[in-house]
């Protein structure tokens, strides 16, 4: 038994590596198909292989761990996952059925890295993100149904600054940032949910016009935003609002020199920043070299080093490594164990799953007649990519600590249910392609002229 | 055609972002590949990867000090709540700068044993209070000194609180029986006193070993040296030496020696007995220098010697090209000669032993964690200075001083014994203040042990210094006879 377990363990390795690979294969393919017909093919092949990697991975926790448990969590996160897709199949046949596989691959590989560290926090997540897929089933519909939701500018921008705000005044300090806030003994962190917020409030911001003045305006707010992000020293969430702003600014005005003059302006901020507020100084410090302080405020990036060092190309493989030397491993560093057991192979690959998503966003984006739309699209794409890279550059210290995790892989209740209301609202919108806008409702016989006019400048409803 | 041109337009900005996006996740892709393949290898062996398994670090628990008669004089406990691994000094001051401290890369034997302490070659299977494992338990091996608990407890005694050393030797072997220096200090308490020790002046620091460390000058004790040169140069004629002692002798009109008194008329034997710097000056002079020096060097000075624990060099700096005024202060014990204790002691017994000079030693044998002898340190002869007939004749010199000299205050009832006093001046600006030395050894028929004190403090005479061997030796007489 034990030997089998040893060939199983070291055989996993390789078959993980060539099951990513396969799939991301397919999801690039599957990318560039137009054809819907066409890539049912695809879907087969995504969903067979998720489930392989998730079916192996917990083969192997519960025989080496020999603990029944795991064996139940299997079947309940299987259960979740598969139902998932089949509600989604069946309540929203148009949604992105690529976008959903990538992100069900991502839940599943969250599943077998969080339940191989902690059982409990495994089952915590599994229940999480049941009840996030719940909420987020509602989202499409009430997309479709609620269609003022982009007329609301001014409330969301209340909720964000009030909620921000509230959170920096009453937030209690979690790894030197002002990040959760209490309510019920239920821990969250407000500022997974503000971006949503924001993102909303920037686009029903251009939706109505991108006039100068409503530039300025909404530039303001935006910074004030961000101010106070940076203020609750949440500095990475800041930074992926700056980003998520420009990007939204850019597609909203088709203006390169706003795109250059506020990535300008955010490198001077950064660089102010850098001299003036210690928190950032810090970081700084630590990523030009963790070593110096190995022991001290670099341990942390310093064991991630190491975790992704272990790993090599294959990785050690599941359950014959170290990642739980890291601290906050399930969380922000949950990179460094995928590349320690799975290795870097494995990783590049959860790299380019993540990166496929964005291009689908972006696709999706496109397709938006709608500026409202697009926009939110846009920000979505742009805050769930940059998200990726802040928590993967941090891991293995190509950019400094920015505190961020990995959507649908970390542990952590509003990492988990902020990444699928986000991909919900995507999918409502991406659902809605054929009946976008008023179609179901009136101006039947104009719809072919202002499908035409549409296609040209996205309209403001 | 417009339709593609209008499609165009459409997707731009979100094609922009997309390629921005591809560029920044190629950049981390190609990144982690170069972090894997260039700069992992370099960090993995850090100390700080706890991945990497490492030998396991078996912490073996450091081995005992013992007298030769299987006193405790160190050993490591587990502290009340076993947590933690303390050193224990039983008998505290006691041994304190001989046996010395483990801490801080280790002083006195501490430090001059470690090797055998934390080195370990039997083991014990223990099982792990909290899971279960069965792990090896390392003790380190043992070192039996030659120190002997009762004689150095004697000479601690009778030191008292006098600052000074004294050293006693078995005379045949060169084993270290007694090793006192004063002040002294309890290594039981050096985590709070430490500092303390540290901060006080070279003079009163109790950390240094004056036995072995402390360099003096010999005083008078230095004449058994000049007479052994004089035996050694004047074999035939020596026995005819004779000068009468008007308490000071000038010689050149420009160097002054002095006696405490005019000893009168004094031949070899009596110059000795009496001391009589004058009497000294002269035979001193009388020498070659260069034979003089061979002589001097020929008993260990400005030799290194391993003993095991921290010590100083002996200096003799009289040759040929000394000036008359520099060889008369020499050969009464001045001018710019120092010794150690030690080296007293070992001048001493080799008198005591026929000429043949014993390497002084602390370590006698060395056990494993179970008691099995692993290494035994036999004596070791270190030089033959003289002749059996020379040390025989200042055996009985030194003799003469106990029965009708200046150290005639040892002569008590019951036991025999030889030494030889002095009393050397360490402030040229104070010519009352000297260091009283007493070497010597006994019982004076059949030696078994040579010994050497030395008293810094404001003395003015070697009296204090005769008390202390008379009283160490009368102890020492009822340790023996208690003992056989």
């Amino acid at each position: 038994m034990q030997e089998i377990s040893t060939i199983l363990v070291e055989a996993s390795k390789y078959l993980f590596a060539g099951l990513i690979t396969l799939y991301t294969l397919f999801a690039y393919v599957g990318a560039t198909i137009r054809v819907e017909k066409k890539r049912t093919k695809i879907y087969v092949f995504e969903t067979l292989i998720m489930f392989s990697i998730h079916l192996l991975g917990y083969i192997i926790l519960y025989l080496l761990k020999d603990d029944f448990r795991y064996a139940i969590l299997y079947f309940v996160q299987f259960a979740l996952i598969f139902m998932t897709i089949m509600i989604y199949d069946v309540l929203y046949p148009k949604a992105s059925r690529l976008l959903i596989n990538n992100m069900c691959l991502l839940l599943m590989i969250g599943f077998i890295i969080i339940g191989r560290l902690d059982f409990d926090r495994g089952v915590r997540q599994t229940l999480i993100t049941a009840a996030g897929t719940v909420i987020t089933f509602f989202i499409p519909w009430m997309i479709s149904k609620f269609r003022g939701l982009r007329n609301l500018s001014w409330l969301y921008c209340l909720i964000g600054v009030l909620s921000l705000a509230g959170v920096w005044a009453l937030g209690r300090s979690v790894y030197g940032a002002n990040l959760n806030i209490s309510i019920a003994g239920i821990t969250f962190q407000p500022s997974e949910f503000i971006k949503i917020i924001f993102i909303l409030f920037v686009a029903s911001m251009y939706n109505k016009s991108t006039s100068f003045p409503r530039i300025v305006v909404t530039t303001l707010l935006a910074i004030v935003h961000i101010g106070i992000l940076i203020a609750s020293n949440d500095l990475g969430t800041g930074l992926i609002f700056f980003v998520v702003y420009l990007m939204m600014l850019f597609v909203a005005t088709h203006n390169w020199l706003l795109l250059v003059a506020g990535t300008a302006c955010g490198a001077g901020a950064a660089a102010a920043a850098i001299r003036l507020v210690p928190h950032v100084t810090t970081r700084i410090e630590i990523w030009k070299n963790p070593w110096a302080t190995v022991t001290g405020s670099g341990y942390q990036i310093c064991q991630s080093l190491f975790a992704i060092g272990a790993g090599g190309w294959f990785g050690a493989g599941l359950l014959q490594g170290s990642p739980d030397k890291v601290p906050v491993v399930v969380k922000d560093f949950i990179f460094a164990a995928i590349s320690e057991e799975f290795g870097i192979i494995f990783g590049i690959g959860v790299l380019l799953i993540c990166l496929n998503n964005l291009i689908l966003m972006m696709n999706i984006a496109s397709r938006c007649i709608t500026l409202f739309y697009r926009l939110v699209a846009v920000g979505i794409g742009a805050a769930y990519g940059f998200q990726v890279f802040l928590t993967v550059g941090s891991a293995m210290n190509m950019i400094p600590m920015t505190g961020v995790t990995l959507p649908f892989v970390s542990y952590g209740g509003s990492s988990v249910i902020s990444a699928l209301l986000m991909f919900g609202l995507i999918n409502g919108m991406y659902n809605m392609r054929k009946d976008e806008g008023e179609v179901k409702y009136d101006r039947k016989k104009k719809q072919a002229e202002k499908r035409t006019a549409a296609d040209a400048a996205p309209r403001r409803a | 055609m417009q339709r593609r041109g209008v499609r165009k337009i459409r997707n731009r900005e979100t094609n922009i972002i997309s390629y921005v996006f591809v560029v920044l996740f190629l950049v981390m892709i190609v990144y982690l590949g170069y972090f894997s393949v260039v700069v992992a290898p370099s960090i993995e062996d850090s100390v700080y990867n706890q991945r990497i398994e490492r030998e396991p670090v078996i912490e073996v628990r450091r081995g005992s000090i013992y007298s030769s008669d299987g006193a405790v004089l160190a050993q490591t406990v587990l502290s009340e709540d076993s947590t933690e691994e303390v050193r224990q000094y039983p008998f505290g001051s006691l041994f304190a700068q001989t046996v010395g401290m483990a801490r801080g890369g280790g002083s006195g034997l501490e430090g001059g044993t470690d090797e055998y302490l934390t080195r370990s070659t039997s083991g014990v299977d223990v099982a792990d209070p909290m899971s279960g494992d069965i792990y090896e338990e390392q003790y380190g091996d043992s070192v039996y000194t030659t120190l002997d608990e009762s004689l150095q407890q004697a000479a601690v005694n009778q030191m008292g609180d006098q600052k000074g050393a004294m050293v006693v030797m078995d005379v045949s072997t060169g084993k270290i029986l007694a090793m006192v220096s004063n002040p002294s200090y309890d290594p039981n308490t050096a985590s709070e006193n430490m500092q303390d020790w540290l901060n006080l002046s070279s003079t009163d620091s109790v950390l240094v070993n004056r036995a072995t460390q402390g360099l003096y000058p010999p005083g008078s004790t230095f004449k058994m040296v000049t007479a052994l040169a004089y035996l050694q140069q004047n074999p035939d004629t020596w026995s005819d030496f004779s000068y009468n002692c008007t308490g000071e002798l000038t010689v050149d009109g420009a160097t002054t020696v002095r006696c405490t008194h005019a000893h009168g008329k004094v031949n070899f034997e009596m110059a000795i007995a009496d001391s009589c710097n004058c009497a000294f000056s002269l035979i001193g002079l009388s020498l070659d220098p260069t034979a003089y020096r061979d002589t001097v060097l020929s008993l260990g000075f400005n030799q290194d010697l391993d003993i095991g624990i921290e010590n100083s060099t002996p200096t003799f700096l009289l040759d040929a090209t000394s000036s008359k005024a520099d060889v008369m202060r020499t050969s009464f014990g001045q001018g710019s000669t120092s010794i150690t204790p030690l080296e007293n002691c070992m001048i001493a017994a080799t008198i005591a032993n026929g000429g043949v000079e014993m390497k002084p030693y602390l370590i006698d044998h060395v056990v494993d964690s179970d008691g099995n002898i692993l290494e035994t340190f036999s004596p070791e002869v270190y030089n033959t200075p003289m002749t059996e007939e020379q040390a025989q004749l200042l055996g009985k010199f030194m003799r003469s001083v106990v029965t009708k000299g200046t150290g005639g205050g040892v002569n008590v009832q019951g036991y025999t014994c030889a030494v030889k006093t002095g009393s050397a001046q360490y402030d040229d600006s104070n010519p009352n203040a000297v260091r009283a030395w007493t070497i010597g050894f006994a019982p004076y028929e059949n030696p078994q042990i040579a010994f050497a004190v030395v008293l810094e403090d404001n003395a003015t005479e070697s009296t204090p210094s005769v008390r202390v061997v008379r009283d160490f030796l009368y102890d020492y007489f009822s340790i023996t006879a208690s003992r056989s």
